[in-house]
């Protein structure tokens, strides 16, 4: 029995004031995903070490799920996906930037220079995400829930409006946009 | 910017409309591009490749991306970590569950430190991971990677200590160094050797590919990475098949049943082998190079045979090697070598310029073949094989009788000898799945036919260790015991049995006494140890074993 609680109305009302133009309301929210799903992922992982390995269900969702993102109505609810998207993609730069600086004290520490540097994968995909957004923001859009949120294909359709054959076309393409700008990069 | 954006659509386009016509059609509608605006033409055929590819990052969603950054940073956490006395240096690998560090302990001694990844503990992977090590400790050949001991990190997960290797993969020692011809060949059959080495303890490989193969800076040549081998079992645990199944196979050296997802077999190492030589002899890899999109290169791997060399403008292989490959990369299992030994065993006959046997046998391939491709359609198919097979043993025998002339006889014993070799393999290889009803008949054609060795002491040795095998893994151990102490027996007193085969013995001995708790295991382990140390092999796993076997008597 899904009941109202304040703090429903509260994400609903900085949802609104963001869209607005609020930009405080916007980093709010934005910090509030953040912790939210830097704990998800913490408690995910305390569950794998208990031995319980069940495929995780995407991050985002539980976050979404979390602070009640269900009762949102349409509208707040992509908005609230789309903005979920955007942290995901900043706590992954984070954790390759944090790696990438750890490699390169251990490599001065260990005076093996020059050879840690080889680009991280996952730096590789937010450059070629960035280009994506740059050429084609429709094609990114689909890209944010597939891959970002981790929705299916049908959720992605619903929340887009759009139906289910575009989704899996379009990812389709977008995909092998991505794939092949880091294959590039790795070269 | 508008201008990119344009050519961007037009490419999307393109992409689009091609992405699920056959090959043909998009290769016809890009060459009439390909006149007109070339980039573009290039572009959408990246596109199409990317479209194939196995991407390691965008498949998996950004969760599990992100959750493997995390567990990646618990594994760092490791570095400086002294474990066993070995302080982890440096992450010198990374596989799908685990991660291998190099170690160096305070006098200098290296080696290899694998270690379960943070957050994939599950009694699944823990038991995997001890299954490995029994496997590589069970495993003692100088080209094949050896163990040096096992633990736990304090927070409980399994790590596994081997010797490190300096070297480089196979393909660029081999370009490195310049070798030839010959030299490429007889560094193969080094390899064949040690993947049959592995065989005969029902070990299989799975992912045999030249990153797996090192040579060391004495150009031996090193199997490594057991990581997703298998042990021959019949009961098939989900946790290990599901754990298979989402290891990263390498397609290109995969072989078509791997690509089906069917069960792998010995046979599915010796195509990866052919697969390797291919690659060793002539640069280059025996499926089109357009076939880089995993659904075309598996397809490939299914249907398409390998390329002749003049498809890539290099001269002709010899007509026996080309024979060679061909057999080896059968895409039917049972038509390829029946096992590793019989491909080096070419290779040598070819670099002795002496007939080949693949071509020389084709009933015997075929029959193995027939074997192998349906193990267990019926037991009676099996039943029936044995029984072929010893009619053929027997009529070597009649033959021995028949003619006496010495050297007629003679040379119809090494004909049983070698026969029952086969035989004994057979054994090992059928009896490595199958349930004891199964494999009740082929046991039973084998008991009656060790009886009539009498006069072959090293066939009766061999063949009595297959049996051995078959039925501890069937849990008949009293049999399989009376068998090793026989064929142990054997062993100790004729001269010429190879010592590896004693030592075989003695290795299930100490491990059946320990199973009981008795006292002779110590005594037995001694044997094992006095006997490595005197043919210079590693005593490191018998070591082990009498340790175990002096604690079972403390623990009492």
């Amino acid at each position: 029995m899904p009941t109202t609680t304040e703090e429903d109305e509260e994400i609903a009302r900085l949802l609104r004031q963001s869209r607005a133009g609020d930009e405080p309301a916007g980093r709010v929210l934005f910090e509030r995903f953040y912790r939210e799903l830097r704990a998800m992922a913490q408690q995910q992982l305390a569950r794998e070490r208990c031995g319980h390995t069940l495929a995780p269900t995407s991050l985002v969702h539980e976050v979404f799920v979390r602070l009640h993102g269900t009762h949102l109505a349409a509208g707040d609810r992509e908005q609230f996906l789309r903005l979920a998207a955007t942290v995901m993609r900043n706590v992954l730069i984070d954790s390759a930037r944090r790696r990438q600086l750890r490699n390169r004290v251990e490599a001065s520490a260990s005076g093996a220079g020059a050879g840690a540097s080889r680009h991280d994968p996952i730096l590789r995909l937010e450059g070629a995400m960035q280009r994506l957004i740059a050429l084609d923001a429709q094609l990114f859009r689909v890209v944010e829930l597939r891959f970002l949120v981790g929705l299916d294909v049908e959720e992605t359709a619903r929340v887009l409006g759009c139906g289910s054959a575009t989704v899996k076309r379009d990812w389709r393409t977008a995909r092998a946009f991505l794939q092949r700008e880091v294959e590039r990069d790795e070269r | 910017m508008s201008d990119e954006r344009g050519s961007w659509l037009r490419a999307r386009a393109l992409f689009e409309r091609l992405c699920d016509e056959p090959a043909a059609a998009r290769e016809a509608e890009l060459a009439v591009l390909e006149r007109t605006d070339a980039k573009a033409a290039a572009e959408v055929r990246a596109l199409l490749a990317a479209d194939g590819a196995v991407t390691t990052v965008l498949d998996r969603g950004a969760s599990e991306l992100h959750l493997e950054c995390l567990r990646r940073e618990g594994d760092e956490s490791l570095l400086g970590a002294v474990l066993d006395g070995y302080r982890l240096e440096a992450v010198i690998g990374e596989g799908g569950t685990a991660t291998v560090f190099l170690g160096v302990r305070p006098d200098g001694a290296r080696a290899a430190l694998k270690v379960l990844k943070a957050g994939l503990l599950s009694p699944d992977l823990a038991e995997r991971f001890r299954r490995e090590r029994e496997v590589l400790c069970c495993l003692d050949h100088p080209g094949l990677i050896s163990v040096r001991g096992a633990g736990e990190t304090g927070d409980g997960r399994p790590y596994l200590i081997t010797e490190h290797i300096e070297g480089l993969p196979i393909d660029a020692w081999c370009r490195e160094q310049r070798l030839d011809l010959r030299a490429r060949l007889s560094l193969f059959a080094q390899v064949c050797h040690a993947v049959h080495h592995a065989h005969r303890h029902l070990v299989v490989h799975r992912d045999l590919k030249p990153s797996n193969i090192l040579v060391d800076r004495a150009g031996q040549p090193r199997v490594l990475d057991f990581g997703i081998a298998k042990l021959l079992e019949p009961e098939r645990d989900p946790g290990w098949t599901s754990v298979a199944r989402r290891a990263p196979m390498t397609p290109s050296f995969a072989s078509p049943e791997q690509v089906r997802g069917e069960p792998v077999t010995t046979a599915s190492d010796i195509y990866s082998l052919g697969v390797l030589l291919y690659h060793l002899l002539l640069g280059q890899s025996p499926y089109r190079p357009a076939a880089s999109e995993r659904a075309a290169l598996e397809r490939a791997v299914l249907e398409d045979a390998p390329r002749s060399p003049r498809e890539f403008g290099a001269p002709p292989l010899p007509r026996d090697l080309a024979t060679l490959l061909a057999t080896a990369m059968r895409k039917q299992p049972g038509e390829r070598y029946p096992s590793a030994e019989h491909l080096a065993d070419d290779v040598v006959r070819y670099l002795e310029r002496r007939p080949l046997r693949a071509r020389r046998q084709p009933p015997l391939v075929a029959l193995l073949g027939a074997m192998r491709r349906h193990p267990f359609a019926t037991a009676a198919l099996t039943g029936a094989c044995c029984l072929l097979l010893g009619g053929w043993l027997a009529t070597a025998r009649d033959l021995a009788r028949v003619r006496a002339s010495e050297s007629v006889a003679w040379r119809a014993h090494a004909n049983a000898v070698v026969s029952t070799n086969l035989l004994a393999e057979m054994l090992v290889q059928i009896g490595a799945t199958g349930t004891r009803e199964q494999l009740a008949e082929p046991l039973r054609a084998a008991e009656a036919h060790v009886q009539q060795l009498g006069d072959s002491p090293e066939a009766e040795a061999r063949l009595r260790l297959a049996l051995a095998q078959v039925q501890m893994r069937l849990g008949l151990v009293a049999p399989a015991r009376d068998h090793l102490e026989r064929s142990l027996a054997l062993a100790r007193s004729t001269r010429g049995l190879s010592w590896r085969d004693a030592d075989q013995c003695l290795h299930w001995l100490v491990e059946l006494a320990i199973e009981r708790s008795d006292a002779a295991a110590i005594a037995l382990a001694t044997e094992r140890l006095d006997t490595r140390r005197a043919n210079r092999a590693d005593p490191a796993p018998a070591e082990q074993q009498l340790a175990r076997a002096r604690a079972l008597r403390q623990g009492r």
